[in-house]
């Protein structure tokens, strides 16, 4: 029924089962994902408060269509300052995830401040539109220890491996019953 | 007379057992009713030529800020956000049935906006047998990806590629016979047709023994007044060269555009749901050309990740095309990965795989070819994951050039001060890594569908293509 149902390039119900169960899998990881974000995330910035991180400062400059230094490091916790100022036309400055948005202008420093507390890498992107490219001026500030890369790097190997021997043991299966089909033939 | 006094007269339809769960979406009346109509195909361009007109006008005529521009945030976002998202994941190449861009020449090859007529008009000529692939398609999509920094931010480039493409379609129709344009030209119908054997809808034959006895063939021929006097509400043969009753078994050329279905004296062709990436376990219709696609698309995905989402202005410089030396270093370094590096490694693992296999080796070429399909989920989560990045963040630019899409100062429906909000960037990791992750997953399973023979033990049933490879190709994937 396997051989001729992939001959067919078809399935029976069971893959449909299977399908939904995939599906419910993937929900399952998003939503888990998303605990994670509120409940350890948010716990950890409530641990790491100014008082708990260093102050870090860095001058940034902007100009079409970048920020320079295009990616800076911080540990979390950290209390980041950004001294940024424009080069060529006006450019904006909106953190992901954080509400900032203010705008820099050429000549004129711009100071805004937040602290990282969020593991993995945040973004920063132009919110003032400066030339054709804009949409992709963006900077990174890389809060380290990278809890995000890294755990996205063990789900990777999790998911390939733990697919792999799923699959392995259906083979498996498969063939002993192959197997057994063919020795009682015999 | 002749022939309809041979021919099999309106027999019972028997689908195959296996797809009989299936939803035949054609059974469902109004959608067989509306399938059958002849204006569908075109009430489904106007609106679209509509927009592209507007894009068109936008393009050449507004702003050239593109986050000011339809023709910018209209192509490069809204249309793409829907094409990958949704479009292409979940109706196959339905947007070709709508496609503005051959419909110009194709209504002047039929003499017709929506009727059906068994002369055409124009030379008809054949494509040449050696360019009957997506090579020059493939070369074309390489092109347009490389200037991708500036065609998809500057509104008059933008313009331009696409009256071009326009140019082109309606040549092609007047010289060459059917969609020539799309089946072997079109820089986007290639991947279109590549991510379509994800799926879960399909248009396929009902009963293959009608189709055998068949002799009007009026899916692939076109209806004629003998196979209208069996049934059928007159349509053309397949557009793009399909024949649905041979049987057709991927999605890959398959247009939507249901002329087979109108064609079919005997309802014998139906659209189907079922499972995703259906196509993939299809052994049949592998080819380089295809192979290819699959590794230009999952190295184009890789490349925009870094050049236009990294933080790195020179590289973004580059692609910008802001000097010749740059360009040039940007040229070599991008179309070397899509072109040469990523196929290379795919041919590194591919070899390791033969190695490891032992037993009866597969030919190398075939392995190489069969593996790279076992790449198509993960391109295109990749692709996905990469939309994602861009769409969420800058799609609120929608609201204000729809009430003022040339820049022009107008206020149409009250939205153009409407502000840039991101939409949920801070969460952009959470949703791309489970989409990349469900690619590789899936992936994983098309690769190990070749069969992973347990090490060690003797058995009467030799391994599969690909047999004990399967690890260094999951590694590869990985």
């Amino acid at each position: 029924m396997f051989r001729h149902t992939r001959r067919m390039g078809l399935r029976s119900h069971g893959g449909r089962a299977r399908f939904l169960t995939g599906l419910s899998l993937v929900l399952s990881f998003v939503f888990f994902l998303l605990l994670l974000d509120i409940l350890v995330v948010s716990n950890v910035s409530q641990a790491a408060g100014p008082a708990g991180g260093r102050e870090r400062e860095f001058t940034i400059t902007a100009r079409q269509f970048a920020y320079s230094p295009p990616r800076i490091r911080v540990r979390l916790g950290d209390r980041v300052t950004l001294r940024v100022t424009s080069e060529d036309v006006v450019h904006g400055l909106y953190i992901d995830g954080y509400g900032i948005n203010a705008k820099v202008y050429p000549g004129q420093e711009t100071v805004v401040s937040f602290v990282a507390n969020r593991p993995g890498k945040i973004r920063y992107r132009c919110s003032v539109i400066c030339g054709n490219l804009h949409p992709f001026m963006i900077g990174e500030v890389v809060v380290g220890p990278n809890y995000t890369l890294w755990g996205a790097l063990a789900l990777t190997v999790l998911a390939a491996g733990g697919t792999v021997l799923m699959l392995w043991r259906r083979g498996e299966e498969i063939r002993d019953r192959s197997e057994e089909a063919t020795d009682g033939t015999a | 007379m002749a022939q309809r006094s041979t021919a099999i007269a309106r027999p019972i339809l028997r689908p195959p057992q296996e797809v009989a769960w299936r939803k035949d979406l054609l059974g469902y009346r109004p959608v067989r009713w509306l399938v059958r109509q002849r204006w569908l195909q075109f009430a489904l361009i106007l609106p679209n030529l509509f927009v592209f007109t507007i894009v068109i006008m936008a393009g050449f005529l507004g702003t050239p800020i593109g986050a000011k521009n339809f023709a910018i945030i209209f192509v490069w976002i809204v249309w793409w956000a829907l094409l990958i998202l949704v479009l292409v994941p979940f109706g196959a190449r339905i947007w070709c049935a709508m496609c503005p861009i051959p419909a110009v020449g194709e209504w002047m090859q039929r003499r017709a906006f929506i009727l059906w007529k068994p002369k055409t008009f124009g030379l008809a000529r054949k494509w040449p047998k050696g360019l009957r692939n997506l090579w020059v398609a493939n070369f074309g999509f390489a092109s347009i990806a490389l200037t991708s920094a500036v065609l998809t931010t500057r509104p008059i480039v933008t313009g331009a590629v696409l009256l071009g493409l326009v140019i082109i379609a309606a040549v092609t129709h007047l010289v060459f016979e059917r969609r020539t344009f799309c089946r072997y030209l079109c820089p986007v119908g290639g991947f279109l047709g590549l991510y379509s054997m994800a799926a879960p809808v399909e248009v396929r034959r009902v009963d293959a023994e009608v189709c055998r006895q068949c002799q009007f063939k009026a899916c692939f021929r076109g209806s004629t007044e003998a196979s209208l006097r069996v049934g059928g509400v007159g349509g053309y043969g397949c557009p793009n060269f399909e024949f649905p009753g041979a049987p057709m078994e991927r999605n890959t050329y398959c247009l939507l555009c249901t002329e087979c279905i109108k064609a079919c004296p005997y309802e014998n062709i139906t659209i189907r749901t079922r499972p995703f990436f259906q196509d993939l376990q299809v052994e049949k219709g592998r080819k380089l050309d295809e192979a290819y696609k699959a590794f230009i698309m999952l190295g184009a995905a890789i490349m925009y990740s870094i050049v236009m989402l990294g933080p790195w202005g020179r590289i973004k410089d580059w692609a910008n095309f802001t000097s010749f030396s740059g360009l040039l270093l940007y040229a070599a370094i991008f179309l070397g990965s899509i072109l040469v590096a990523a196929p290379a490694l795919h041919l590194v693992f591919t070899w390791l795989s033969r190695v490891f296999a032992g037993g009866s080796r597969p030919d190398l070429k075939k392995l190489f070819v069969d593996y790279a399909y076992t790449l198509v989920p993960l391109g295109l989560a990749g692709w996905i994951a990469f939309s994602f990045s861009f769409v969420l963040p800058n799609i609120s630019y929608a609201l204000s050039v729809l009430s003022d899409p040339f820049g022009w100062g107008w206020d149409l429906f009250g939205t153009k001060g409407y502000p840039w909000t991101p939409y949920a960037p801070h969460l952009l990791p959470y949703i791309q890594v489970p989409t990349l992750l469900l690619g590789l997953v899936l992936s994983i399973k098309v690769g190990s569908r070749w069969g992973i023979p347990l090490p060690g033990k003797t058995s009467p049933h030799p391994p599969r293509p690909g047999g004990r490879s399967s690890p260094s190709l999951h590694t590869w994937q990985v």
